[in-house]
């Protein structure tokens, strides 16, 4: 287990290097949205508690090293989805995709609306943000179920690989 | 009476006069076209006719099917050559836009009377609401927090943390930025805030201050970070309120942010 911690965590910052750099740039800008929400919503639904919580805590304090704005602000946006998405998980079908699909949406929805909280945003910057903000949630709704079932393959082939046989995965809830 | 040697001699003498002679007289009727002439122009040339158009078929079907395999290689091979040219072309109109920045940058260092130490924009701010920049310089450079940084059209922003080779720089667009500044032509006072990725708010301008759109905004040194006279923007947007003590003013900042490659760091 102490591999697919290491996998994600991996994972996680080759996401966090790719948002901080090519996908920064203005063509990207307005519609990628943080590639981290799907990851930490993965982890949710699919790692122990203890092992998933590590994870998603040490990108978040990543993220916040990286970020200019409030230090600690992606950590308990990401610890909070975690809590949510499981307690979610609970009542919900989370192999639906479009549950999946919503769930993902909202998560991104509201670090947005954490983020205008957090920095106080004046109305022009509200105004700037918005089209930007609606369009990540959009994007985010659209690819977020896809970007789940890639991390659930990629889980059940790393099991298969260091396992060495062809054993069935049957934990994970996203494949 | 003569040898049979004597004889053979005078024969080919002999012939060889008659050739002459037959020569000399051929000679006097040159292009004369006769009859056999044409028989035998008739009956070869059609001939010839035949071999050279089949040369030729031959020949064209050479140049226009079986050569244009090696047309095709060496098309490809241009092609290739083109293509590496386009690269190479690219390459060096990058380098012209590289070397043009760096000379503005060096203009801005001899204009600037302080140490200075040229940084490279290697990383954004993750999430769109903050406005942060990682540099390739750290402290091991010589960088250390609170530092101004700079760009050929003015000031970036200030270094807010640095490790051993890089550091982060807070734009002075970010919500948390502040500069204090004046306005060049007049002098007026203010403190410039961050709020948009294209305009800052330029706070505490008086309502009697003479201000005027374009005015250009510089550091005016007080606040400790910035040295004096550095250009931060020009004067977008001016409103009076009603009520109140100040107007309120909208800086464009000079630096365009979007495109942000090479920096200075002011280390003094």
């Amino acid at each position: 287990m102490m591999k697919v911690s290491c996998l994600y965590f991996m994972v996680g910052l080759s996401a966090v290097v790719a948002q901080t750099t090519i996908l920064r740039i203005p063509l990207f800008h307005a519609v990628f949205y943080d590639l981290l929400i799907p990851l930490v919503v993965f982890l949710s639904l699919n790692l122990p508690d203890k092992k998933g919580v590590l994870v998603v805590l040490i990108l978040g304090l990543i993220m916040d090293l990286l970020s200019g704005g409030i230090f600690g602000l992606y950590l308990s946006i990401y610890f909070w989805i975690f809590l949510w998405v499981k307690s979610v998980s609970k009542y919900f079908d989370v192999c639906d995709t479009i549950f999946q699909s919503v769930l993902i949406g909202v998560c991104v929805f509201g670090q947005h609306l954490i983020f205008c909280i957090s920095v106080a945003a004046p109305s022009q910057l509200l105004a700037a943000q918005t089209g930007s903000v609606l369009l990540q949630t959009i994007f985010a709704a659209l690819t977020g179920p896809g970007i789940l079932m890639l991390l659930g393959r990629l889980q059940t082939r790393f099991e298969t690989h260091s396992s060495g046989t062809e054993r069935e995965i049957g934990n994970y809830v996203i494949r | 009476m003569f040898s049979k040697r004597l004889a053979r001699i005078l024969c080919v003498i002999l012939f060889v006069l008659i050739n002459i002679a037959l020569l000399s007289i051929s000679a006097k009727h040159l292009h004369r076209y006769t009859i056999v002439d044409r028989v035998v122009m008739a009956g070869i040339v059609p001939f010839q006719e035949g071999i050279t158009r089949t040369m030729h078929f031959c020949e064209s079907m050479w140049h226009h099917y079986f050569y244009l395999v090696a047309v095709r290689e060496e098309c490809d091979r241009l092609k290739g050559m083109l293509a590496g040219a386009q690269m190479e072309k690219s390459r060096y109109l990058e380098s012209e836009l590289a070397c043009q920045r760096l000379r503005k940058l060096l203009e801005m260092k001899s204009e600037v009377p302080h140490r200075m130490l040229p940084a490279r924009v290697v990383g954004l701010d993750p999430s769109g609401w903050f406005k942060t920049v990682f540099i390739n310089k750290g402290t091991g450079d010589g960088v250390s927090n609170g530092m101004a940084v700079i760009a050929s059209g003015g000031i970036v922003g200030r270094v807010i943390g640095a490790s051993g080779r890089y550091a982060k720089v807070l734009l002075i667009i970010d919500r948390s930025s502040a500069i204090d500044a004046l306005v060049q032509r007049t002098r007026s006072r203010g403190i410039v805030e961050g709020e948009t990725s294209e305009s800052c708010r330029f706070k505490y301008i008086v309502r009697k201050a003479d201000i005027k759109i374009e005015d250009t905004v510089i550091s005016s040194g007080l606040d400790g970070l910035f040295p004096k006279g550095l250009r931060v923007g020009a004067i977008s947007e001016i409103s009076r309120p009603s009520s109140g003590l100040f107007q309120e003013v909208k800086v464009r900042p000079f630096v365009d942010f979007t495109r942000l490659e090479e920096v200075l760091v002011i280390l003094e």
